[in-house]
């Protein structure tokens, strides 16, 4: 019947119509990456890498970086004496084991890989290093066209630096450049590295009877940037100096200070006393909750933060006080802490920093005062080498027992 | 007397009595030029209860009987022709012969396409354009529908949901957002061809007043079109092919069956699209039945549905177009297995079921009684990420400027994009390795229902495709009375009630290469990361495993009612044609959360307020006929309507929280026109003024400040519209005529907002009533001067040609609120960047178009139609943009954070640069 004709046809449409939806959505899976391997690849050790940056010049020497003082452009060897950065042109590679993880936020654009010689930073600029490399992970660094540089005692590996900051190398963060550079091995083939046991003692061997180091012995600690265990740990302090503010408003050595463009009050850095920090950093959430307390110290200097400046900045033109009060710290500011530790038998006085991001995941919980810390080993100088702290950053508090 | 007797007076009786009924009406339709009969055309003579329908013969005769004294409204319609209209008033017991009626071709006709939605890549908000529903007679209507469609042109500035589509009597724009439903029935044009669209102001019969044009469009089988319509389309812009069927016919006494399917496709990589990866598979089909009871009630039967999966396109910044040298760039998809995939797709599958009963009870009173019944899924796939990089390409700190600190990164970032289609586009292959080495092991999670379970060694998915689903039940009742009280009098009314349930969730579309997803919010994650309960998007089920097909992140029920009667009465004074009208209706709606999140347990899992809302609109106008040929009519409208779901909720997404303070929308709108019609000339010009107050709406964004998704709630908006508009189509002289059309408006916002601004991680206000400093800007979304000049030939051997030429200027780029508050102008770096407002490039489209069409052994008629479009290539014109919600902070010299704010840059829609339309019908 022609009905009949009619309603099958167009039910054959309808057939075409919906299979016509269905299909074309198949994207085969794409297939592994194939890990890096050694080939014939020009592999050096770290140390070997790192000792070779004093044998090339170091283009610091050329370009004008600003200071955090706020005169404007200054040559950077007229202070600046131990930063050192140059490009590496040879087709070397490095090759080690990642044992920085990025997983609880504590190690943030900081890719640390150990080899036998020693450890070095890969300043990676991703959020979320460890979806890429995971710890244990052999990674290799083509160093050909990237920057060694030499910061405050610590070797790293990064790019040429940004205009006018005083680091001597910025992040790899571009696609292009991580792709040709940072190759990640076998991501099944896992081997943490174990790390080095080592006492107060050795550690801060170096140090000269007035507490500094000696600059060739700073350049040839082969120790930093690598994964080591400290026994019996305590607890003997905290700096209670929150310059170390992110983001940054100010730093204790900025004597001019920031002034408000739009209140014209200047802002100048603060202290909170280390009892409010039993934690092992603070997170934004604890900043929060600290604005109001009356900081109880009898030094001069005061702090007000702002706030988003949606809320707050009439109230804060209104209500600055002179009698120290935390105020309006920004809702996304968190504080990176330093805390100090000391041997806990009492046979050595030296101590080692334990520092913790704000952001770290764990920032929010409480310290342990007293235990075997293993992470990442670093030093931290002023910029002509003086004033080291040894700085052991956690991965996560398994790292801690 | 025996049976046999008795039957025959009867039904001499009843004869004489139906005899009543031996006016008939009669014609002859002949196409001006060539002065040809016209076979086929359509002619449909209706008052307001009844309505007939005949088909021109051969020699373009067509007669109608069975009508009564009264009067009537002819309408012959043909494709390719513009409609004919006329009024008419039959005497008892006369026939009325029109004698020959002259219809004058017009090229656009037999044109109908269907729009790509574009869409602002921070909201779900879609603006689709309408089909064209059939030939409308009116120079500037057809101009506005169909050539300015290219720049999103709107009528008098509005969105579109003050315009209103109606099927059977049943309002269908969708009821959360008040959108146009066109995407229910696409490529179903030959099913929907009986409609009746009333544009602007004009009365009509189906509400009481309405400010942007309704359109009704009735699917009774009988009204369709006798016989097979074959379609083929084919587009540079939407889809590469369309085929389209329908078939109407009586398949049994007084029973009739319509059908109609069509399917879409264009595939991400067809070269003559000019947005790559953007593509269409879609279909669609029709059923419609109809029986006749007697000649009093009739009983309709309609079944539709449109399927579809379509991936689109984002605007993009002007940086990427600039170092792409290509306008058309499209963020959204990457390279995968060697195809284009798409991360960016619509696909819904809504069917309508409609069933539709008249009953004529006399000559002077109708009744018609509609349910309907939408259902379906809708959906929208977004990439999903969980504390990975971005994996967009153009994230901002993926482009060049962000590295304007360093000018050998700008330099490598740039070379990347431009070698590397990995960088420039999603990089599919990286996203899928990341899930593959993500093996966790994880304890304290819920696995279909159960909580407190493990997974030992699986890939966990940090990178995913989710499906933001909107899933309606929309139930439709409505009963319409048109009543002819005297022949002067009629009065047209009905009651209505709707009820809709709106799903939303997210659904786990592809798990990239995972085998999992954990359902917890990555940024209370972020922000209280020792806090198991507060980070958790349903607390009833912690730490879910999602797979895929499973609802995640959010879901929610959005339950509205609107209900209403509404009656509009015409009067006729001699010249004087009047009416006036009101409705009167609630709106109520809730939502319903279904998922506890952890951020705000007292307040996002269960019923919310239920809010409720009066509305009602008074309407009155008329029409007063100077000559029959000139005509100047007038309509005022002042009207109250409920605010929609989604701009009543500050994060419906996250809680139950309703916006403060919510306030119906007010409008007050009255225009003017006049209206000439005569045999060579028929020109329009109108004039309109609208004053809207009260609005409200709610936008979400992710704030880079908060590192939080945010909220905008406004309110108090108020905006201007008015201007004129002009359409003539001038018939010169031996097939040659010109055709034109100018709209020309201010449309501005005419007050100061407030907005209040909220954060999904936390219940505090941010900023509350801030005011927002845009009073005397314009209003976004359309070119506010549109102009079209344009000469036709047509030959008499029924070929025709044209060329016409568009104009468009004062478009406006859509704002960002927050800009103009005072606590940011005050904090800007520069005051004029932040707050002025940008004006899109202005521009000349020239297009051409050429058709023909033939007869074939009386039968078959073939017809074809070409245009090009945009023949100079234009791609400087922006046709859409908006300003991010991001705002950012300026580094001073030393690299520390100042709070001078400055904008993120706009992104833009750039329209496309030369590209055809081409159409092919065969009817039989």
């Amino acid at each position: 019947m022609k009905t009949l004709k009619n309603i099958s046809k167009l039910f054959l449409l309808a057939l075409l119509a919906t299979t016509f939806t269905a299909c074309n959505d198949k994207f085969n899976n794409p297939n592994d990456y194939v890990p890096e391997e050694d080939g014939d690849k020009n592999i050096i050790t770290i140390a070997e890498l790192k000792k070779s940056l004093w044998d090339r010049p170091n283009f610091l020497n050329d370009i004008c970086v600003s200071t955090a003082v706020c005169e404007g452009c200054e040559i950077i060897t007229a202070y600046e004496q131990i930063a050192h950065a140059s490009w590496i042109r040879e087709d070397v590679y490095i090759k080690g084991r990642v044992i920085s993880d990025d997983r609880q936020g504590n190690f943030y654009k900081q890719l640390f890989i150990q080899d036998s010689t020693s450890g070095i930073v890969i300043k990676l600029g991703l959020n979320g290093l460890y979806n890429f490399y995971d710890v244990g992970q052999t990674v290799y660094v083509k160093c050909q066209n990237l920057v060694l540089g030499f910061y405050r005692g610590m070797y790293e590996i990064g790019y040429y630096p940004d205009n006018e900051t005083y680091y001597p190398t910025s992040y790899i963060d571009i696609p292009t450049l991580i792709d040709n550079h940072i190759l990640p091995g076998d991501p099944k083939d896992l081997q943490p590295i174990k790390s080095d046991t080592i006492t107060i003692a050795e550690l801060t061997r170096f140090f000269t009877s007035n507490g500094q180091i000696n600059l060739n012995d700073l350049k040839n600690d082969m120790r930093m940037g690598t994964l080591i265990t400290v026994k019996d740990l305590q607890f003997q302090s905290t700096e209670p100096f929150l310059g170390n503010m992110y983001p940054r408003f100010n730093s204790a050595t900025n004597l001019c200070g920031t002034r408000n463009r739009r209140t014209g009050v200047e802002i100048k850095p603060g202290l909170v006393p280390s009892e409010v920090i039993t934690t092992w950093a603070l997170t934004a959430n604890d900043l929060q909750k600290l604005g109001g307390k009356e900081v109880i110290e009898n030094r001069t200097n005061k702090v007000v933060f702002l706030n988003h400046v949606m809320l707050d900045i009439t109230e804060i033109s209104n209500t600055l006080t002179e009698d120290g009060k935390l105020l309006f710290i920004p809702r996304t500011t968190t504080a990176t802490v330093s805390h100090y530790y000391k041997d806990g038998s009492g046979t050595n006085t030296n101590t080692v920093i334990v520092r913790t991001s704000g952001f770290a995941k764990f920032a929010g919980l409480d310290r342990e005062n007293r235990g075997d810390f293993t992470g990442v080993i670093g030093i931290y100088t002023s910029r002509t080498g003086g004033f080291p702290d040894y700085q052991l950053t956690l991965r996560d508090l398994n790292d801690v027992k | 007397m025996n049976l046999k007797t008795i039957l025959t007076t009867l039904l001499i009786a009843a004869s004489t009595l139906l005899s009543a009924q031996t006016e008939q009406i009669s014609g002859r339709v002949i196409n001006r030029t060539g002065n040809s009969p016209i076979q086929g055309a359509t002619v449909r003579v209706s008052n307001n209860i009844d309505q007939h329908f005949a088909t021109t013969d051969e020699n373009g005769q067509f007669s109608i009987s069975n009508l009564y004294a009264g009067a009537w409204r002819i309408v012959i319609s043909a494709e390719d022709f513009g409609n004919y209209e006329t009024p008419v008033t039959l005497q008892a017991n006369a026939a009325l012969n029109l004698g020959t009626i002259f219809m004058f071709p017009i090229s656009t006709s037999s044109v109908i396409a269907d729009i790509t939605s574009l869409e602002s890549e921070s909201s779900d908000y879609v603006q689709s354009g309408p089909t064209l529903l059939g030939a409308s007679q009116d120079a500037f209507t057809s101009i506005a529908n169909f050539k300015w469609r290219e720049t999103r042109f709107k009528a008098r500035g509005y969105d579109w949901n003050l315009g209103q589509t109606y099927l059977n009597g049943l309002l269908m724009n969708d009821a959360n957002t008040g959108n146009a439903p066109f995407s229910l029935w696409g490529g179903l044009n030959d099913a929907m061809r009986n409609s009746e669209s009333t544009s602007g102001m004009q009365p009509t019969n189906y509400a009481a007043g309405n400010v942007n044009g309704l359109t009704n469009i009735s699917t009774r089988a009988s009204s369709i079109r006798r016989g097979y319509s074959i379609n083929y389309a084919s587009s540079g812009e939407s889809y590469a092919h369309r085929l389209g069927v329908t078939w109407s016919g009586e398949i049994a006494d007084d029973l009739y069956l319509a059908l109609a399917g069509s399917v879409r496709y264009s595939s991400a990589d067809n070269p003559l699209n000019w947005t790559t990866g953007t593509f269409y598979q879609g279909a669609s089909y029709f059923i419609g039945l109809e029986k006749r009871f007697n000649f009093r009630e009739s009983l309709a039967l309609t079944v539709l549905g449109a399927p579809i999966k379509r991936g689109v396109s984002a605007a993009a910044v002007q940086e990427v177009y600039d170092m792409l040298d290509d306008p058309y760039y499209n963020p959204n998809w990457g390279f995968q297995d060697g195809k284009i995939r798409n991360a960016r797709m619509r696909n819904s599958h809504e069917p309508v079921i409609m069933l539709d009963y008249t009953n004529r009870i006399s000559n002077r009173l109708r009744l018609q009684t509609a349910a309907s019944y939408r259902f379906g899924k809708n959906g929208y796939t977004a990439l999903d990420w969980f504390d990975a990089p971005d994996p967009r390409p153009d994230y901002y700190r993926y482009l060049p400027s962000y590295f304007s600190n360093n000018p050998l990164k700008e330099m490598e970032v740039r070379e990347g994009w431009l070698s590397d289609p990995n960088v420039r586009h999603i990089n599919w292959d990286g996203l899928y390795n990341v899930n593959y080495n993500n093996n966790v092991n994880l304890s304290n999670v819920t696995i279909n229902g159960q909580q407190n379970q493990s997974i030992k060694n699986e890939r966990r998915s940090k990178y995913a495709v989710q499906n933001r689903r909107a899933d309606q039940h929309d139930i439709n009742l409505g009963v319409t009375a048109n009543s002819i009280i005297t022949d002067v009098l009629k009065i047209n009314g009905g009651l209505s009630y709707r009820w809709n349930r709106t799903e939303y969730f997210n659904e786990m579309y592809d798990l990239l290469g995972g085998q999992f997803w954990l359902d917890v919010d990555q940024f209370a994650e972020r922000d209280f990361p020792n806090n198991d309960s507060v980070i958790q998007n349903d607390l009833n089920n912690p730490n879910r495993v999602i797979r895929k097909g499973d609802k995640y992140g959010h879901n929610y029920y959005a339950f509205t009612q609107t209900g209403g009667a509404w009656a509009i009465a015409n009067v006729i004074f001699g010249q004087f044609d009047g009416y006036f009208g009101g409705d009167i209706g609630f709106t109520s709606f809730y939502r319903e959360g279904l998922m506890k999140k952890g951020l705000f347990p007292d307040n996002s899992y269960g019923k919310s307020e239920t809010l409720s809302f009066l509305s009602y609109t008074a309407q009155a106008g008329g029409n007063y006929q100077i000559t029959g040929n000139h005509i100047v009519s007038a309509n005022v409208n002042y009207s109250q309507r409920a605010p929609y779901f989604r701009d009543a909720f500050i994060s419906p997404r996250t809680r139950n929280t309703v916006v403060e303070d919510l306030e119906p929308e007010k409008i007050f709108a009255v225009d003017a026109s006049y209206t000439v019609r005569m045999s060579n000339v028929k020109a329009r010009l109108n004039g309109f003024f609208t004053q809207i107050h009260d609005r409200s709406k709610v936008m979400t964004f992710y704030d880079d400040f908060y590192r939080a998704m945010s909220n905008f709630a406004l309110s108090g908006v108020s905006q201007r519209h008015m201007g004129v508009e002009f359409g003539a189509d001038v018939y010169v002289w031996n097939g040659f005529s010109l055709k034109g059309a100018v709209a020309y408006g201010d449309y501005i916002y005419n007050s100061n907002p407030y907005l209040t601004q909220t954060i999904d991680n936390s219940n505090e206000i941010l900023a509350e009533n801030q005011r927002v400093y845009w009073s005397g800007m314009y209003v976004a979304g359309t070119p506010q001067l549109a102009t079209n000049f344009g000469v036709e030939y047509r030959a008499p051997r029924n070929w025709w040609a044209g060329v016409d030429l568009n104009y468009y200027n004062y478009s406006y780029i859509d704002m960002n609120p927050l800009r103009r508050t005072q606590d940011v102008e005050d904090a800007a770096a520069d005051w004029f960047q932040m707050t002025y407002q940008e004006k899109f490039n202005p521009g000349f489209v020239l297009n051409a178009n050429f058709g023909t069409w033939k007869s074939i052994n009386r039968k078959y008629n073939l017809g074809i139609m070409l245009s090009i479009n945009n023949i100079l290539n234009n791609q400087t014109m922006q046709s859409g943009g908006f300003e991010q919600s991001r705002l950012q902070r300026e580094r001073d010299e030393d690299g520390r954070f100042w709070e001078n704010y400055s904008p993120f840059p706009s992104k833009y829609y750039f329209m496309n640069g030369t590209s055809y339309f081409l159409n092919v019908f065969l009817r039989f």
